[in-house]
């Protein structure tokens, strides 16, 4: 399943980066993270308690960022397993200025399976928007107020 | 007033006795099963530890536990496709069982397989069985096959060239046909306890046969025969073919009580069965036709990709070769190649769904003489009469070896015509097509082919390989009878039946052999392998009941009937052909008056057995065994009868589809059957409805999805669509009555019969109303959405209908 879009900051360039990149901002963005510990250099290990529907679970997950361009781009993966089954993602950010605002350009190419994508699948398409919609709203309220 | 069964009123007011209600043993643990997420993945390692800690949990069975205590399910290819009952190492499918959990309770059970640390290395999966075998970048399934092909056999009868060389028109296309399962009531159930000191292994479950899979699963668990004990209750809810493949988890949940030191139960949840039970085959098909301009059909050629799945487990490849016998259909046409692959994919595991191979084969094949149709401008129904197989032909011997027993096809197809109103749908559908409207008839006959012949498995082999090897063949039923000392009559089936009514109809036929009420006859069904009478072909399968089922009823009740009447002609001092038996009592041709009941015969030989004519044992309880002449073993040019009984039916159907929304209405189906002598018209009708709807479900909702990556889709029943009450359009069901003289009573199977035709015939009246589109209608399920698709796609290629859409030319696809 692809997702993507582009959302626009009302934050200069090299700030977004920067927030993007914030273990603290990360952990109080994505939905459902509990934690978000550095294991190496741009590599995280993640507790996430996530629901699809009926399906709800701890997942475990490791997150990787590769590739960093600053302030330009960068890719990460993710590769989550839990309960209800399982979730890979890779993704690719794009930033570039827009006056004193930021457009991210994002494309993820998620993978589910298990008890997730056989029950759940008719769902995962809006869920995945809605999640992608509460971070970036959460992530622009870590922005310092411009 | 009585209910029409003798099994409804226990149904009805909730007293069956299904596997889950029994509790045969005392200390009864529960199981759940560990299973794959993945649909291809290693699994480096199982970590049990945090589950067996769990309180009320006994043992956890691994992969690896379950490769140290069995060997691999015998197949074609045990050594290079090794199919356990759990993965070992490696999962190959989406739901492949990993561990089981033996514990207190199901929820305990459940609770700890949660806790069950599976470490999955994750490989690339392959679904669409055709990329799995030509595609040489697709993923293996197993190395050690060196392809993912499970078994390829090419196929050819008469003369397919000389047939292309005579041919004034080519026909063919690519058909895809789905996976989907039949999903019964009662999903899968097994009871096992190991007795040590015997070292028996007792199964308790919904299995219906055939039993050949109790040499397969002894085998497997490297059981002496005799200490495996398979135990089926009287009542099975529902089967439809699927429970034939429940075999993988009577051996697993056999290993793990065996391994738990418990007895254990375990009840499939649905997901479970939607995931891992069984299901039909998918199938990649090209099939073509050669015919002459007069629409004489020459020959076909059939390229067929069988999806089996991760592993290739009996009785496959019965999906290809289930219908070796009759691939020609009703057609007497007698060129065909067949070049059959089975391949290996991610998918869950497939065996015999109710139509077993029929439905894959007539989508194509039925396709296919539309388009040679349109292709000749001839009437559909016109081509199919000039190319059947006329009524003074019978028995005839196909090219491929079948041998159909009786028919009149033509009448069939006729008939059916007629009860649709056929001609009058055709002048509605003209005049909705002059209105622009999307409203297309089909049409479809096939063969429905009953009681399997065990010999056609062996098609999987080359004539070379079996000229090793004992030859196979036969499809033994047996029925046992006793009478007591009062004349009271029990008739234990061998049929496990799954809700067809067996107990009804042998009830009725041995009253009406022995001339007695019925409820003097009491019918026991169910099975148990130690003290009941079997044999490999036993079972509920194959539509094997009204044949061979009934016919071995009878036969016992008749064997009965004579001994009783040898003991009556004695005290009778008469010779035993001069008796008539009425009502229950043997009286002498002529005078009436000298009389001797059945009753006190069977009196003579509990109680007096002194006063039975010399020599005579004096039991009143024997087995007839029914096996068919024509079950016979293939030959070296690779003929083989795969079945005993062949019906015939015949399908119109109309539909409507909306332009705008692309859904599909039916607006009426007709379906005529020839299945021989009816026993019964009520519990006919029952088994025809029953088989629409099935093949309803197979043509526009059921469908076992997995995404391109391997992921199952279809884990609910908002996702797995069964039709229902309110889908199931107007159906007007008829039949004619051609006897079988294989059979004892006439009659053959039908429990099947419409599933084989109902996908192709809906998908040739949709077919038949998107031809003014241009759309030809290679894939099934039909839904709204992929009509709607299409019907987008030829508009972007075509741009707008005009108003009112009258006038688009009709093009002729394929």
């Amino acid at each position: 399943m692809i997702v993507e879009g582009q959302v626009t900051f009302d934050a200069p360039q090299e700030t977004v980066w920067r927030v993007l990149l914030d273990p603290a901002a990360l952990k109080a963005a994505i939905p459902g993270c509990e934690s978000l510990t550095a294991t190496a250099e741009d590599e995280y290990d993640a507790a996430l308690k996530l629901g699809v529907a009926a399906i709800k679970g701890n997942y475990a997950a490791k997150v990787k960022v590769v590739d960093k361009q600053p302030p330009e781009s960068y890719r990460l993966s993710v590769s989550g397993s839990g309960g209800p089954g399982f979730v890979n993602v890779e993704g690719r950010m794009k930033l570039a200025a827009d006056g004193g605002r930021t457009a991210v350009d994002y494309h993820f190419d998620i993978q589910v399976g298990g008890m997730v994508a056989a029950v759940g699948q008719r769902m995962l398409g809006g869920v995945a928007k809605m999640m992608m919609g509460e971070f970036f709203k959460a992530l622009q309220k870590q922005l310092p107020a411009g | 007033m009585g209910l029409y069964r003798v099994e409804d009123r226990r149904l009805l007011t909730g007293r069956g006795a299904f596997v889950d209600d029994l509790n045969p043993v005392r200390d009864l643990h529960h199981a759940a099963i560990v299973r794959s997420p993945h649909p291809h993945a290693l699994i480096r390692g199982v970590d049990a530890a945090a589950a067996l800690a769990l309180p009320g949990v006994v043992a956890v069975l691994t992969g690896r536990d379950v490769a140290a205590l069995c060997r691999p399910f015998p197949s074609a290819l045990p050594r290079q496709a090794p199919y356990y009952p759990c993965a070992v190492d490696r999962a190959r499918f989406v739901g492949e069982p990993v561990a089981v959990v033996v514990a207190a309770s199901r929820y305990l059970a459940e609770d700890a397989a949660a806790l069950v640390q599976v470490d999955y290395e994750p490989l690339p999966a392959v679904v669409d069985p055709e990329r799995a075998v030509t595609d040489p970048e697709a993923p293996l399934l197993h190395e050690d096959v060196g392809s993912n092909v499970a078994l390829h056999r090419l196929l050819e009868y008469g003369d397919v060239d000389a047939a292309w060389a005579q041919a004034d028109v080519t026909v063919g296309g690519r058909f895809v046909f789905p996976k989907y399962g039949s999903q019964p009531l009662e999903t899968y159930g097994v009871v096992a306890s190991w007795t040590p000191g015997e070292d028996v292994l007792t199964l308790w479950s919904n299995f219906h046969g055939p039993f050949s899979m109790h040499p397969v699963v002894a085998q497997a668990l490297g059981l002496p025969s005799h200490k495996l004990r398979f135990i089926v209750p009287g009542d099975v809810g529902g089967g439809f073919g699927i429970k034939t493949s429940i075999y993988p988890y009577l051996a697993l949940i056999g290993l793990a009580a065996r391994h738990a030191g418990v007895p254990v139960k375990w009840i499939a949840d649905r997901q479970e069965d939607l995931t891992a039970s069984s299901s039909s085959t998918d199938r990649v098909s090209y099939v073509e036709a050669a015919a002459r301009r007069d629409g004489t059909i020459l020959g076909f050629k059939m390229r067929i990709y069988d999806n089996v799945g991760g592993y290739f487990r009996p009785p496959e490849p019965g999906c290809i070769f289930r219908p070796l016998g009759n691939y020609v259909g009703g057609y007497r046409y007698r060129n065909l190649r067949i070049d059959g692959y089975c391949c290996f994919t991610n998918k869950s595991l497939t065996g015999p769904n109710r139509g077993y191979g029929c439905q894959e084969l007539y989508f194509g094949v039925e396709r296919v003489v539309d388009r040679l149709a349109q292709r000749l401008g001839l009437d559909p129904a016109e081509l199919r009469r000039r190319n059947l197989i006329p009524k003074d032909a019978f028995p005839y011997v196909t090219p491929t070896g079948g041998v159909y027993d009786a028919g009149d096809y033509e009448a069939c197809l006729d008939k059916a015509l007629k009860l649709a109103g056929y001609d009058e749908l055709l002048r509605r559908r003209d005049g909705a097509r002059a209105q622009g409207r999307l409203f297309g008839v089909g049409l479809a006959c096939g063969v429905d082919p009953s009681v399997s012949n065990m010999g056609y498995v062996d098609i999987a082999a080359t004539p070379e390989e079996r000229a090793r090897r004992r030859p196979k063949s036969g499809a033994t039923q047996a029925t046992t009878i006793q009478v007591d000392d009062l004349g009271k009559v029990t008739v234990e089936l061998s049929t496990c039946p799954q809700g067809q009514s067996h107990e009804t109809m042998a009830r009725r036929f041995v009253a009406r052999e022995l001339t007695l009420p019925e409820d003097d006859v009491a019918v026991v069904s169910g099975m148990d392998t130690s003290t009941r009478a079997w044999t490999v072909p036993t079972g509920s399968y194959s539509s094997r009941f009204a044949s061979i089922g009934i016919s071995s009823a009878v036969v016992a009740a008749r064997k009965l009937r004579d001994k009783l009447a040898r003991i009556a002609a004695h005290q009778l001092e008469a010779r035993v052909e001069d008796l008539e038996l009425v009502d229950g009592v043997f009286r002498l041709k002529g005078s009436p008056q000298r009389a001797f009941s059945l009753k006190h015969a069977a009196g003579v030989a509990h109680w007096d057995p002194a006063s039975l004519p010399p020599g005579m044992e004096p039991g009143l309880y024997l087995t007839h065994y029914e096996t068919m002449a024509t079950a016979k073993p293939p030959d070296d040019a690779d003929r083989v009868n795969s079945s005993n009984t062949y019906g015939f039916m015949a399908d119109v159907c109309a539909v409507e589809l909306d332009r705008e929304t692309g859904r599909i209405d039916i607006l009426q189906y007709a379906t005529v059957h020839d299945s021989g002598v009816i026993l019964d018209p009520l519990i006919a009708e029952g088994q025809v409805r029953g088989s629409f709807v099935h093949g309803l479900g197979g043509a526009m909702y059921e469908e076992l999805a997995y995404g391109p990556d391997g992921a199952f889709l279809s884990g609910t029943f908002m996702d797995y669509l069964c039709p229902t009450f309110t889908e199931v359009p107007p159906l007007a069901i008829d039949h004619i009555e051609v006897p079988s003289p294989f059979t004892v009573l006439g009659s053959k199977g039908i429990g099947e019969s419409a599933t084989e035709t109902v996908p192709v015939c809906i998908a040739n009246a949709v077919a038949d109303a998107l031809a003014p589109e241009g759309i030809p209608v290679d894939e099934l399920p039909v839904t709204p959405a992929k009509v709607w698709r299409w019907l987008r796609a030829a508009e972007t290629a075509r741009g707008p209908v005009p108003q009112g859409g009258a006038g688009v030319p009709t093009p002729a696809p394929g």
